[in-house]
């Protein structure tokens, strides 16, 4: 009988174990059912092919309400449509840039007169890879941008984030992810506090993103000497 | 106390207890271990190879000899990676060659700056192909570091930077390492150069 009871306690042990793995395994993977205008993007993981990795970028990172303390326009609302991509750069090294339209609901910081050109470094295998990759990511949500209005030859009413972190999306976590970020915001120590006091919501973490003055945007760089700044046409 | 408790069904329990106690602690192992290394050594391959230009990521050249090219550089940038490379790159275990010629061909990177506009990133690592081996390990055999020359960016912290992901090292959370994700150094770290050695 003991053996017997051994085992049977034995696996009982072990089969809980087991369920509660599958169990927690599967509710940290769980979403929440979608709802019309919901986010379809959940785990901080999916937003992977979006990630800049490796890049030195143009502006540094800093607490929000820096980011939007320079930045020309700090808006909520959503991607609406996909442009032609643009072509930079020259053989073999051609870069390219996605616009996507996006068409603000409340604009809280700069002067907009209707949807904005918001372009984004076309990354992955292939252009169609990287296109289809921003369109899973962009398309439904509503996002809260910080950006920057080009300011080069060539580039007059395009817009870009303004860095990394000028993205934001609540997620059916209730949590705010950056897409492009390298890292997890939420393990960053600038962002963290600022994203735990507005608890989930866009238009809390865009109101930090204006609570201080706005300044005027940060000077043009000086391009090199050698600098050809003409720009290829459009595709 | 164990001899107390082994005949009876306390001692079931604290035998189980300790199977539960063994299975917990490998679980806890294998869940934290992989993203806690990575996070503490900064250093291992990472990103898509080859395709669109702005793709980005950390690589392995093949061997210990860096050879690399300058390919149309304005001279600040040139004089910078001559500088760079073998003020901080030679005295580790790679053994450093610096070229200048108009193809990246037989090179294991190639620098170049170009014109890419009023974009968020003034300076990424690209691999264009040749790729052996598989993430955190992946060789490339055709590294590119691309300056965008819009952005004109401090030439030697941004080739001490963009250099370090062509040999394996990833951002660092020193700010004393030109491996910072804003570094404001232009030096490799001891702990920089202690992994290009290990690797290398």
């Amino acid at each position: 009988m003991r053996p017997t009871k051994k085992k049977v306690l034995l696996s009982a042990t072990l089969a809980t174990l087991v369920a509660a793995t599958v169990i927690s395994y599967a509710a940290a993977g769980k979403t929440t059912p979608h709802e019309p205008g919901a986010p379809t993007v959940s785990r901080y993981e999916d937003w992977v092919p979006l990630q800049l990795v490796g890049g030195l970028e143009s502006e540094p990172y800093r607490p929000i309400a820096e980011l939007g303390q320079t930045a020309d326009v700090v808006a909520i609302g959503r991607f609406t449509e996909f442009l032609e991509v643009r072509e930079l750069g020259r053989p073999p090294a051609i870069a390219y840039e996605l616009p996507v339209v996006f068409e603000p609901t409340r604009v809280l910081r700069g002067t907009v007169d209707g949807p904005l050109p918001v372009e984004f470094p076309v990354i992955g295998r292939t252009i169609e890879e990287g296109v289809a990759a921003y369109r899973k990511a962009l398309i439904g949500p509503e996002f809260l941008l910080i950006l920057r209005a080009k300011r080069f030859v060539g580039e007059e009413g395009r817009y870009r984030i303004v860095n990394t972190y000028g993205l934001w999306v609540a997620t059916d976590r209730h949590a705010l992810d950056a897409p492009m970020a390298e890292f997890d915001p939420w393990g960053k120590e600038i962002y963290a506090s600022t994203l735990a006091d507005a608890r989930g919501s866009l238009a809390a973490l865009a109101s930090v993103a204006v609570s201080l003055p706005q300044l005027p945007p940060p000077p043009l760089p000086v391009p090199s000497p050698t600098a050809d700044t003409s720009v290829e046409a459009a595709t | 106390m164990a001899a107390v408790v082994g005949s009876t069904g306390g001692g079931l329990l604290v035998r189980i207890l300790r199977r539960l106690s063994i299975v917990l602690v490998v679980a806890a192992v294998a869940a934290f271990s992989p993203a806690a290394v990575a996070w503490a050594t900064n250093f291992g391959s990472e990103g898509v190879a080859g395709g669109n230009i702005y793709n980005n990521g950390v690589w392995l050249t093949s061997n210990s000899t860096l050879s690399v090219t300058r390919l149309d550089l304005s001279a600040t940038y040139s004089n910078a990676v001559q500088s760079i490379l073998m003020g901080q790159y030679d005295p580790t275990d790679l053994s450093v060659i610096v070229a200048t010629t108009d193809a990246c061909y037989w090179y294991d990177v190639c620098y170049m700056d170009y014109y890419y506009g009023d974009g968020i990133n003034q300076a990424w690592t690209y691999c264009a192909g040749g790729t052996t081996g598989s993430h955190p390990n992946q060789v490339c055999g055709q590294i590119y570091v691309i300056f965008d020359n819009v952005w004109n960016p401090p030439a030697n912290h941004t080739i001490c930077h963009e250099t370090g992901h062509s040999v394996g090292l990833r951002h660092s959370e020193d700010t004393s390492s030109c491996m910072h994700k804003e570094p404001y150094s232009s030096v490799l770290t001891n702990h920089d150069r202690a992994h290009i050695n290990a690797a290398y």
